[in-house]
């Protein structure tokens, strides 16, 4: 359809060719600008309807892109994880092994190598020859030494200046030595005469009141022992004498006894006894055996 | 030289190489001492002196 024959119909006659053909240019002009505008919106909105969904589309493709990449990467950290740790392991047993045996090797190698270097070291510096030597000299120095004390010669008797001071130090010490034995011998003589003097004396005080026979007794035991054992033993051997002296009269008793021979005789008459003399005589049990012996007779 | 004073000597070298390592010198130097007198007083123990009294 054209405008201009539109208008012709409508108006004909009245409508110069110039302002039909001014109208339909006008017409047209806007006509094409509507549209334009009308192109342009549709397209602008197509563009960003299509600019969503393709971002969208685009962000779930990350998404799953991202998902997977992850998997992956855990997948692959866990493969390098498992691996380094296999080959720290092999590391760690390796290492145990280096440790333990190629180590202590290697140490024993070092110790002998530094033990031999020392024997050398010392060897050179000192060699066993000048050792023998040393102590050679050593050992001789001690003989030496020895003997110098043995035989009593030392630097200061070797000295002709201080011998003769020495001498008679020597001298006098002999001296002395001598005149303290002297002393001690008197000392020693005197000693034992006190102790004689001492004993002789004790013994004569607790004998002085005995008879003679226990006196004897007494003096033959304890004449040669000294005070204390004196002391101390005094009063036993007393009751020792005592005692062998009442066995001995037992004995004769006895003996008495066994050899008396029955004589027939008249009766004796009878006397009178005073209870004084029995008294006295049932106080000494010596003189009372000796009365009943009697009265047998 | 006996096994005890081989081992003794040995056991002071080893320290002594540890003490090195250590940067512990000291200790370091007591025992290179150590061992220096037993190895000086094993060779002494190796020499038999002579009687003086004996002819040459």
């Amino acid at each position: 359809m054209n405008i201009t024959d539109e208008l012709k119909k409508v108006g004909d006659g009245i409508l110069t060719e110039e302002s039909l053909q001014t109208i339909e240019a006008v017409f047209n002009e806007s006509v094409e600008s509507n549209i334009t505008e009308k192109v342009n919106l549709h397209v602008e909105k197509a563009l960003i309807e299509q600019d969503e969904d393709y971002a969208s589309k685009l962000e779930t493709l990350l998404e799953k892109i991202d998902a997977d990449h992850t998997e992956k990467m855990q997948r692959v950290v866990e493969a390098v994880d498992r691996n380094n740790a296999q080959k720290l392991a092999n590391v760690v047993k390796k290492y145990n092994k280096v440790v333990n045996e190629e180590a202590s090797g290697f140490k024993e190698t070092l110790v002998e190598s530094i033990d031999k270097y020392l024997d050398l070291y010392v060897e050179e510096l000192i060699p066993q020859q000048d050792v023998n030597q040393a102590v050679q000299n050593k050992h001789a120095e001690s003989v030496l030494g020895e003997l110098r004390n043995m035989l009593a010669v030392n630097e200061a008797v070797a000295n002709e200046s201080i011998r003769d001071a020495v001498v008679d130090g020597k001298k006098q010490i002999d001296e002395s030595k001598k005149v303290l034995e002297s002393v001690s011998e008197e000392k020693k003589v005197l000693e034992e005469k006190l102790a004689a003097t001492q004993r002789a004396l004790l013994l004569e005080k607790r004998t002085a009141d005995l008879p003679e026979a226990k006196r004897n007794y007494l003096m033959k035991v304890l004449g040669d022992k000294d005070v204390k054992f004196i002391t101390e033993n005094f009063d036993y051997t007393l009751q020792m004498f005592d005692k062998t002296e009442e066995e001995r009269l037992d004995e004769y008793k006895r003996q008495a006894t066994e050899d008396k021979t029955i004589i027939d005789r008249p009766a004796p008459p009878s006397v009178l006894t005073e209870s004084a003399g029995s008294a006295q005589v049932a106080k000494d049990p010596l003189q009372n055996t000796y009365m009943s012996e009697l009265t047998k007779w | 030289m006996s096994d005890t004073t081989q081992s003794t000597e040995k056991h002071k070298i080893a320290n002594f190489i540890k003490s090195v390592n250590e940067k512990n010198y000291a200790r370091a130097n007591k025992y290179l001492q150590k061992t220096i007198h037993q190895k000086l007083a094993t060779k002494i123990s190796q020499s038999n002196p002579q009687s003086i009294f004996q002819k040459q």
